[in-house]
C-alpha cells in the first residue's frame, strides 16, 4: 500500500489501514522508547497512543500531511514519551497524594459514564464515538453505518446522545453536578 | 461547524462564570464527551492489541529476517562445500586413486581404519586380503602380486560381488608371517632373530618394493609411528621423504619389510592395522646383514 493511499483510507476512517500502519512501523516506533529507558510495554503503549492521535487528526479532517506518515507519528511518539518521562519524574518528586485524590473523584464519574456508554446499543455507541472522537462528518457516519442519508445519521446521533444523558443522570444525584 | 468564534467563546465563558446551572450542565456534557472519547480510544487500543506484530509485520524485523536467512544460506553452502571437499579428499584413499596420488599426505579421515564411518566395506575388503595372504594360490604368484590384485580391486567392486551385512565380524588380524622369521613371540617382546633366509639363502631376495608409502605429519599424537595395511604403509611423523627407504624381502610366500631411516632400521610388520610406534632394530648381526644387502643393491 502506498503512503497516499494509506492516508486517504485513514481519513475515511478505515480501521484496516490503521492496523496496516501499526504493523508497518511497530519496531521503528517502539525502538524509540525502548532505547530511551522505556520498557517494551511502555513503548507499545506510547506507539498506540501516538497512532490514535494521528488517527483522530486524520479522520476529523484537521490534518494536512506535509511529511511522511512515519515522520509525523515518530514526532508524536517523541512528545508523548517526553511527557511521560516528565510525569514519572514529577510523580517521584512531589505532591503525589493530592493529585491522586482529585483523580480518584473524576475517575469515579468517568467509570459511571463508561458503564452507561456500554449499556447503549452498538450502533448508538458507534454513532457517538464516530462523531465525538473521530470527528467524522454525518455523511461519513451514514456511509460507515449504512444509514440512508445524513439526516438519518443526525437523528440517530441526537437520539443516542439523549439516551446516554438520561442514563448517566439516572446514575448521578444532582449534587454530583453542582459545586 | 460546531465551533465558537472568538467573541462567541468569550461571551459563553462569561455566562459560564455567572450561571451555576449552565456551568453544571456544561460540566456534565464535557464529562460525557470525554468518556465517549476515552471509550473510543480504548476500543482502538484494544483493536491494535489484537494485531500480530511478529517479525513479518515490521520493517526492522523483516530486515533481521533477511539477514538471518542470508546467514543460514551461507552456512548451508559452507557446510555443503566442506563435505563435498572432504568427500573429494577421502577419495584419495581409495586404492586406485591413492596409487596415483602417492606422496600426498593423507589426513586422519583418509586412512581406511576400522573406526572410520564406512568401515564395513573396508573391513570386508581387508578380510578378503588377509584370506588371500593366508591361502596362497598354489605358489604360482608371490604375495606381493596377490595383494596387488586385491588392491586393484576397488572396495566398491568387492562390495558388489559380496553384499555387506551389518553384522560384520571383527577381522582376525593374524600376526604377519614375516614375524616367524624373526622368532618373535606372541607378545613381541623377544629379540628379533637373524633370519636365515637373509644371510646367504638364495631364496630370499631383496625385491623392488611395491609398497606405497604415505606420510602424515598432521597427527600430533603420532610422532614416529606406522600403519601397514594392504600395500600401503602410512608413516606418521615428520619424515623427510628423501631419507627413508623400504627394504622388502620375499621368499616362499613370506615377506619381510624394513624401514631404513636416518641410518637406522625399523621392522615393519605387515597388516599392522593399528597405528604402531616404530621400534629401532637393535640386533647388530641383522643390521650388518641389512647393511650389506643395501650396499650390494
Amino acid at each position: 500500500m502506498k503512503e497516499k493511499e494509506i492516508f486517504e483510507r485513514i481519513c475515511r476512517g478505515e480501521e484496516e489501514a490503521l492496523e496496516y500502519l501499526y504493523k508497518k512501523y511497530y519496531r521503528m516506533m517502539t525502538k524509540l522508547v525502548i532505547t530511551n529507558n522505556g520498557t517494551e510495554e511502555e513503548a507499545k503503549d506510547i506507539y498506540q497512543d501516538a497512532l490514535i492521535v494521528f488517527w483522530q487528526k486524520a479522520t476529523s479532517g484537521n490534518l494536512v500531511l506535509t511529511s511522511k506518515i512515519s515522520t509525523y507519528v515518530y514526532s508524536i511518539c517523541q512528545n508523548l514519551w517526553r511527557k511521560e518521562l516528565e510525569r514519572k519524574k514529577r510523580l517521584s518528586n512531589e505532591e503525589k497524594d493530592s493529585v491522586e485524590f482529585m483523580d480518584t473523584e473524576s475517575e469515579e464519574r468517568a467509570k459511571i459514564i463508561g458503564k452507561c456508554i456500554n449499556q447503549l446499543g452498538e450502533t448508538c455507541k458507534k454513532v457517538l464515538m464516530y462523531y465525538y472522537f473521530d470527528g467524522l462528518s454525518m455523511q461519513d457516519i451514514a456511509d460507515k453505518l449504512g444509514f440512508a442519508n445524513t439526516n438519518t445519521a443526525k437523528t440517530k446521533k441526537y437520539k443516542c446522545k439523549k439516551k446516554l444523558d438520561e442514563l448517566v443522570k439516572s446514575h448521578y444525584s444532582s449534587s454530583d453536578f453542582l459545586d | 461547524m460546531g465551533q465558537l468564534s472568538g467573541v462567541e467563546k468569550e461571551s459563553f465563558e462569561h455566562q459560564l462564570a455567572h450561571d451555576p446551572e449552565l456551568k453544571s450542565s456544561f460540566q456534565f456534557q464535557k464529562e460525557i464527551v470525554e468518556s465517549l472519547r476515552e471509550s473510543r480510544r480504548m476500543e482502538l487500543k484494544s483493536m491494535l492489541n489484537q494485531v500480530p506484530v511478529g517479525p513479518s509485520g515490521s520493517t526492522g524485523s523483516g530486515l533481521l529476517g533477511k539477514i538471518a536467512a542470508g546467514i543460514a544460506i551461507i552456512s548451508v553452502i559452507g557446510i555443503g562445500g566442506y563435505y563435498v571437499l572432504n568427500k573429494g579428499s577421502q577419495e584419495v584413499v581409495s586404492p586406485e586413486v591413492a596409487t596415483e596420488a602417492m606422496g600426498e599426505q593423507p589426513t586422519a579421515e583418509e586412512i581406511p581404519l576400522n573406526e572410520s564411518p564406512s568401515q564395513e566395506e573396508s573391513i570386508t575388503s581387508l578380510e578378503e586380503e588377509q584370506t588371500a595372504q593366508e591361502e596362497p594360490a598354489s605358489g604360482q604368484a608371490s604375495d606381493v602380486q596377490e595383494t596387488e590384485v586385491l588392491g586393484d580391486n576397488n572396495q566398491e567392486a568387492f562390495a558388489q560381488s559380496q553384499p555387506v551385512t551389518p553384522a560384520v565380524e571383527q577381522p582376525n588380524f593374524e600376526k604377519p608371517k614375516a614375524m616367524d622369521q624373526f622368532g618373535i613371540e606372541e607378545d613381541g617382546t623377544e629379540d628379533i632373530a637373524v633370519p636365515e633366509s637373509y644371510s646367504t639363502d638364495k631364496k630370499a631376495s631383496l625385491t623392488k618394493s611395491n609398497i606405497e608409502v604415505l606420510t602424515d605429519n598432521t597427527r600430533k599424537k603420532y610422532s614416529f609411528h606406522y600403519q601397514f595395511s594392504g600395500e600401503k604403509l602410512y608413516l606418521y611423523g615428520s619424515f623427510d621423504k628423501d631419507l627413508y627407504e623400504i627394504l622388502e624381502f620375499n621368499s616362499d610366500n613370506k615377506r619381510t619389510v624394513f624401514l631404513y631411516y636416518r641410518n637406522k632400521y625399523y621392522p615393519i610388520f605387515s597388516d599392522t592395522k593399528k597405528i604402531t610406534p616404530l621400534e629401532e632394530l637393535d640386533q647388530k648381526s641383522l643390521i650388518e646383514k641389512l647393511d650389506n644387502i643395501r650396499n650390494n643393491n
